[in-house]
């Protein structure tokens, strides 16, 4: 039999009963569509976090101190000697608020060494004006959205900057410090970071912190790696060193661990897939099946014919395919486009008087489709062979005398 | 007449058929001998086993005992994707009740046998057209349903689909059984026409005017061949049955 035969006379087949078909169609097509649309939007944000958390750099590694604990300059010293560590500073952050007009703003403050900022996160840029020097203690860079609201400008490069930092001291005792910084350059936006947000960020440099606002211990320090792969052996070293006096934090572990929670996510929608596959291979078994048992007299003469088992077979599996393929098609479309409504509103995640919405395009490729048709194909095969090998192996003769 | 004219053979052929623990037998020991461009008629009352023996030769059935020869191959042990080769290069079934494919054109219902071998579709078509001409058929059925042709027109389509692959044996079971009298007498008549090719044609029927066309008859009683009688072409449909009667 040629392809084009066995494709013809199944579809024919199908068409005889097209309701029947149909419903059938229908039955597999929620399966590839269920996969598609929750795949495809898992691993979209999936993708979008990992990307944002390489964007920051895959060679930072953050070391804080625990309560008890406080980093010093012998500490930053032994961590500028282990190897594989291109740089190490310490840094200071706090929160704090601003004004806009007639509204208040909540707005990150960043101390840490300008020139050190911009080599751990590559993709920071500037869009105007200069980086100011570290000893330059009265400026600022701010992030493009304290800039620029809704498209207007709201501070410019020279203007002052009056930020509100409240401290909560040991003991619940609040503190309000006022401080004034001249804005020397403004970021280019950077886009709805998951774990860092420089569009609402002011940086200062460490002295300017520890000069104006009479900081002492430093938040922590962040270490530059020479490359990502000395990233886990440093990260081990200071764990294994400081034990619990320190929280190691890499970008890239962070990264790997986003990667498996959706990687075990894509598991569990797999898993909830397959059930949807395993309703489909009973649908199509039991339309097959009576429509096997409806055309008993017709095989035994297309075997009387010439027709061998085995090709019975195939023109009966080849149904079942058939079905799968539109099915597959059917349930891929609608998937694609299910995934595009569900992630275009977006994963809202709110930690904190910040809410950050990931706005990321479903992540559909050619590996999840291809997999995604093969199961649908499987499904085809595995429903109609139970009732083509009956069918094939009935006795003409007993198939002739069927009425 | 040599053994290589010899087309089938059947040497103490039995069938028998277990239900429970009681066995029946369909055929006792048939023996049969059917020499090319024979066109033989096997004749008996109902249940004496005449479609039993035709599954036999036609090899849709294997025998409990004995031996079945065809061309002088014993087929009889034959596994069953042999078996379907023999059927679709030696023999052409016409059956009682057409089984046509009815969602099937008439040309896809002839192409079958030859679907089976590959044949490319312009030659098949080809083929078709031939075996459809010689089967006292019309090319403008070609594309219609074998649903909307009337019996005599289906039947005549059914022998096209058995000739088409150019079988050394046509096998008929019944294949007046469903027919008006006029459209019985067309088919015999193209039955004759092919015979007269040198179409070897066994054909089981209870019918004594269509088998009495035949050039022997079979009389079968019991599964077993109780005598081979010369037929009365007086008693022919041909003869009995007026041609320009017909509606065809």
């Amino acid at each position: 039999m040629y392809l084009s035969d066995i494709v013809r006379l199944a579809v024919k087949t199908l068409l005889e009963k097209r309701t029947r078909a149909i419903l059938t169609i229908i039955g597999i097509a929620i399966g590839p569509l269920a996969m598609i649309m929750i795949n495809g939007v898992t691993s979209g944000y999936s993708k979008y976090i990992v990307e944002q958390i390489q964007g920051l750099g895959q060679n930072l590694i953050v070391v804080t101190p625990t309560e008890d604990y406080e980093l010093t300059e012998s500490d930053l010293d032994f961590f500028k000697s282990l190897n594989g560590v291109a740089d190490a500073v310490p840094f200071y952050t706090t929160q704090g608020r601003i004004r806009v007009g007639s509204e208040e703003k909540d707005v990150y403050v960043y101390a840490v060494d300008y020139d050190f900022l911009f080599k751990a996160i590559p993709s920071l840029e500037v869009r105007k004006g200069v980086i100011p020097s570290s000893s330059d203690i009265i400026k600022c860079i701010i992030g493009y959205d304290i800039a620029y609201e809704d498209n207007d400008r709201v501070y410019e490069l020279g203007d002052v900057v009056s930020i509100e930092i409240i401290n909560v001291k040991p003991g619940g005792k609040v503190e309000i410090k006022h401080l004034n910084l001249i804005v020397s350059a403004i970021l280019e936006k950077y886009g709805g970071a998951a774990f860092l947000n420089p569009d609402q960020t002011i940086f200062m440099s460490l002295e300017s912190a520890e000069r104006l606002l009479g900081v002492k211990d430093w938040a922590g320090i962040l270490i530059l790696a020479e490359d990502p792969i000395y990233v886990n052996n440093i990260t081990e070293t200071i764990n294994n060193v400081y034990g619990r006096n320190v929280n190691v934090i890499s970008f890239l572990a962070i990264a790997e661990i986003a990667s498996s929670i959706t990687g075990a996510v894509n598991f569990m929608t797999f898993a909830a897939s397959l059930a949807a596959f395993a309703v489909a291979v009973a649908g199509v078994a039991a339309t097959m099946i009576t429509s096997v048992i409806e055309r008993t007299r017709e095989i035994g003469v297309m075997k009387a014919l010439g027709f061998t088992d085995g090709q019975v077979l195939i023109l009966i599996i080849s149904e079942g395919i058939i079905m799968s393929l539109i099915g597959a098609a059917i349930g891929i479309s609608l998937g694609s486009i299910g995934a595009y409504i569900l992630s275009s509103r977006g994963l809202t995640i709110s930690s904190g008087f910040t809410e950050i919405v990931i706005n990321a395009p479903p992540d559909i490729n050619i590996y999840n489709i291809s997999l995604t048709t093969l199961m649908t194909i499987f499904i085809g095969i595995i429903g109609s062979a139970f009732p083509a090998y009956r069918a094939a192996k009935i006795p003409p003769a007993m198939a002739l005398r069927y009425e | 007449m040599s053994a290589k004219d010899v087309v089938i053979q059947l040497i103490g052929v039995k069938k028998a058929y277990r239900v429970g623990e009681v066995i029946t037998w369909g055929l006792r020991g048939v023996d049969l001998k059917v020499r090319r461009g024979e066109f033989i008629a096997i004749m008996g009352p109902s249940g004496s086993g005449k479609t039993t023996l035709l599954n036999m030769i036609g090899l849709l059935d294997k025998p409990t005992e004995g031996k079945i020869l065809i061309d002088g191959v014993d087929v009889s042990r034959l596994k069953s994707k042999e078996l379907a080769y023999i059927r679709n290069r030696k023999i052409g079934f016409v059956f009682q009740f057409f089984n046509l494919i009815n969602r099937l054109t008439v040309l896809e219902n002839i192409e079958l046998p030859l679907i089976v071998r590959k044949i490319p579709r312009r030659i098949r078509i080809e083929k078709a057209k031939q075996a459809l001409l010689l089967a006292g058929g019309d090319l403008s059925w070609l594309p219609k349903r074998p649903n909307q042709l009337s019996g005599g027109q289906q039947q005549r389509v059914a022998i096209a689909r058995a000739i088409v692959g150019e079988p050394a044996i046509i096998l008929a079971d019944e294949p007046t059984g469903n027919l008006d009298r006029h459209s019985a007498r067309s088919v015999i008549d193209t039955f004759l026409k092919l015979n007269k090719k040198g179409q070897t044609i066994i054909m089981v029927t209870h019918d004594p005017e269509v088998g009495n066309c035949a050039q022997k008859i079979y009389l079968l009683r019991d599964g077993k061949i109780i005598s081979i009688q010369e037929p009365d072409k007086d008693k022919c449909i041909l003869a009995t049955v007026s041609l320009t009667k017909s509606r065809e």
